[in-house]
């Protein structure tokens, strides 16, 4: 807690799923510090937890027990708004499907996060013009998801959870429906951010892309496998 | 989230689902219609009705009271008390002047059986007497001439300029009012006596005044002093009317002031008399009007309410096909009343186009109807019938700013429903839906 660099610490969480007599128990007992801007893998089988626990990170589901402290703000004891505020304001999510509104353009689904944070129309424009020339597609503003290859929607994606400026950045298998060599540029990009600054935790099967995380964590039924292993400081 | 933001995001929400938006839309347009084109009906009806009845009557206030024996022998018996009950005799008239309450009491005598002629000219109108000292009371006033009502004189109603007839050249010849003030008019009576031999008697009446009109029966009649009827009566019949016993066959009241009227006219009904005023009657006929509009509406709304569950499944089917939208919504941020707000947007949308658009159709459709009946009047050559309506619909300017609003009302309810499924889906569960 003393440690000024301090950004997320989760304790004790669990999660479990009740199915009519049985409780499926998907996160048990799960610890986890992280540190300003640092970068995290987070590996292991399918079906072991990881995306439950980036949903819970991430607000966007709650833990059936433990607590998670952002910068010292618990978010596992604030109510339903706050709990939205938080997600809008300081998460960005990045998933294996992109998500993309199929109907809007590569603009308007990079600027549809700032309707909800209340940024008028010609302010949205212009940061999500700004965005997506960041993530190399300023020429592609126009063109509906459809339009786009895989890696094209995954960085439109990526471009749109930075929209309101986000800590933490938190993907979900980002390269999953890629091929390796759009999968290596957008995981260029993501190191990208990790350098700019950003808080990242990426969830994912392939070792290449854990390999350039500074801590890799495996999990399997809910828990830890191993230590934390620390790989660059 | 901003107002505006909020707004756009409806619309675009609407212009990009906008087949199933215009299908449920569809309803809200037919009941919208309905509703506008019912009502307008209903106000058309009431207004040409309306208009009838206005040109019928005369003074709002005036009551008209008429023996209980009469309205018993029309209505065979029952009602209006019995036996000597509510008989227009002398006293009860006095009693009637001496009310604080009352302005005017005159009986009124008519003469069946007299022809009124002037120099070669028939005027058809009808002589009524009147009680001379009431006639101020009464409110009348004079467009030409004297109001008074002395002896061996006569008032004109307005209408009567227009009912003289050259009997020679079976045409009617109309004067202007000042042409007739001073001019003698001469009333011929007949009786027939016992033996069958035929009697006449003239008196001649000197026109001191033409009245202005008031609309409803006296603008056709010609007033006399009472006194010169009752005794042409007694000539006709050939006996000696007792009033104090047998009363009047009719009478006016004239209260102070109109709210009055209704109080005095309950007084009278329960005494055995049948009385009414124009005003009274006007308002029972609101009263039934406001029924067959209430009943119009409701048909409408009906439709309307059944476009309303419709939009609801519209709705609730897009909340299934919108699943993974809301989903994103959440986990962008977007809070529960957010995303409650987008679907009631897009539900009041509806029904705010759905009503615009059948608020135009309505009115189209109550031009045209107006457009055929004018059509229908001109083909019976019944155009020009005085009193006639010329338009069989009739849109108060409420009518559409209403039907737009409740349009928009039924929307916004229907939409609440699938708008609180959409606002409680789990962010977690909705992203996963296929
Ligand atoms: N909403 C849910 N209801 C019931 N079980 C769930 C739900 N979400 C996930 N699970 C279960 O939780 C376990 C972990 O899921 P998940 O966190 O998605 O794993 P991973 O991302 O590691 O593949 C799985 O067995 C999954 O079936
Ligand atoms: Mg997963």
């Amino acid at each position: 807690m003393s440690d000024p660099a301090l950004f997320l610490q989760a304790v004790g969480l669990h999660k479990e799923y009740r199915q009519g007599q049985k409780a499926l128990e998907v996160l048990r007992d799960v610890d986890l510090t992280i540190r300003r801007g640092e970068f995290i893998a987070v590996m292991g089988p399918s079906g072991s937890g990881k995306s439950t626990l980036l949903h819970v990170l991430g607000g966007l589901d709650r833990p059936t027990s433990g607590t998670i402290t952002v910068e010292g703000e618990e978010i596992t004891a604030l109510d339903q708004d706050a709990l939205c505020r938080y997600r809008r304001e300081r998460v960005g999510f990045i998933f294996q499907s992109f998500q993309l509104l199929s109907t809007m353009s590569a603009r308007d689904n990079v600027a549809f996060p700032m309707v909800f944070t209340g940024v008028g129309r010609r302010d949205r424009t212009a940061r999500a013009d700004k965005l997506l020339a960041e993530v190399g597609l300023a020429e592609r503003a126009h063109h509906k998801p459809s339009e786009l290859s895989g890696g094209e929607q995954q960085r439109v994606a990526i471009a749109r959870s930075l929209a309101n400026s986000p800590d933490l950045l938190l993907a979900d298998e980002p390269t999953g429906n890629l091929d390796s060599a759009t999968g290596s540029e957008v995981m260029a990009l993501l190191q990208r951010l990790h350098r700019d600054g950003r808080t990242l935790i990426v969830v994912t099967h392939d070792a290449r892309i854990a390999r350039h995380a500074q801590r890799v964590l495996r999990m399997l039924d809910g828990r830890w496998t191993t230590r934390t292993t620390e790989k660059k400081s | 989230m901003k107002t505006r933001d909020l707004l756009r995001l409806v619309l675009e929400n609407l212009n990009r689902l906008r087949f199933r938006a215009a299908f449920s839309a569809v309803g809200v347009v037919i009941g919208t219609t309905a509703v506008v084109v019912l009502i307008a009906l209903g106000m058309g009806l009431y207004e040409s009705s309306m208009a009838s009845v206005s040109a019928s009557v005369g003074s709002m206030n005036e009551i008209t009271v008429l023996p209980g024996a009469t309205i018993r022998a029309l209505a065979g018996s029952s009602g209006f008390g019995a036996g000597n009950e509510g008989v227009i005799h002398l006293a009860f008239l006095e009693e009637m002047r001496r009310r604080p309450d009352v302005l005017a009491v005159t009986p009124r005598v008519s003469l069946t059986s007299g022809a009124l002629t002037m120099r070669q000219l028939l005027l058809s109108a009808n002589p009524v007497g009147v009680d001379p000292a009431s006639i101020r009371g009464m409110g009348w006033t004079v467009q030409k001439g004297a109001l008074t009502l002395g002896r061996g004189s006569a008032l004109l109603g307005s209408k009567t300029l227009e009912s003289f007839v050259d009997p020679r050249r079976h045409e009617t010849v109309a004067f202007p009012a000042e042409d007739l003030i001073g001019q003698s008019l001469t009333l011929t009576v007949t009786r027939i006596t016992d033996e069958g031999k035929e009697q006449t008697r003239t008196v001649r009446l000197r026109i001191a005044g033409v009245l202005t009109e008031r609309g409803g029966q006296d603008d056709y009649a010609f007033f006399l002093p009472l006194s010169e009827a009752e005794s042409l009566n007694q000539w006709v019949s050939g006996r000696q009317i007792n009033r104090a016993r047998e009363g009047y066959e009719q009478a006016s009241i004239v209260p102070r002031s109109s709210e009055e009227s209704l109080a005095i006219e309950t007084q009278l009904l329960t005494r055995g008399f049948y009385a009414i005023s124009a005003g009274t009657y006007i308002k029972a006929f609101n009263m039934i009007f406001l029924m067959i509009q209430a009943v119009l509406g409701g048909v409408g709304g009906i439709a309307l309410l059944v476009a309303g569950v419709g939009i609801a499944n519209t709705l609730t089917m897009a909340i299934y096909e919108r699943t993974r939208e809301i989903g994103l919504m959440k986990a962008l941020g977007a809070s529960n009343r957010a995303v409650m707000f987008i679907f009631l947007g897009e539900a009041g949308a509806i029904g705010f186009l759905g009503g615009l658009g059948g608020v135009l159709l309505g009115l189209l459709l109550s031009g045209a109807a107006n457009i055929l009946y004018g059509l229908y009047l001109q083909s019976q050559g019944a155009a020009s019938a005085p009193g006639a309506a010329t338009s069989i619909t009739a849109v108060p300017l409420w009518l559409p700013i209403a039907a737009v609003l409740f349009a928009t009302v039924v929307g916004v309810l229907s939409g609440l429903y699938p708008a609180q499924r959409a606002a409680r889906l789990e962010p977690v569960v909705a992203l996963k839906y296929e």
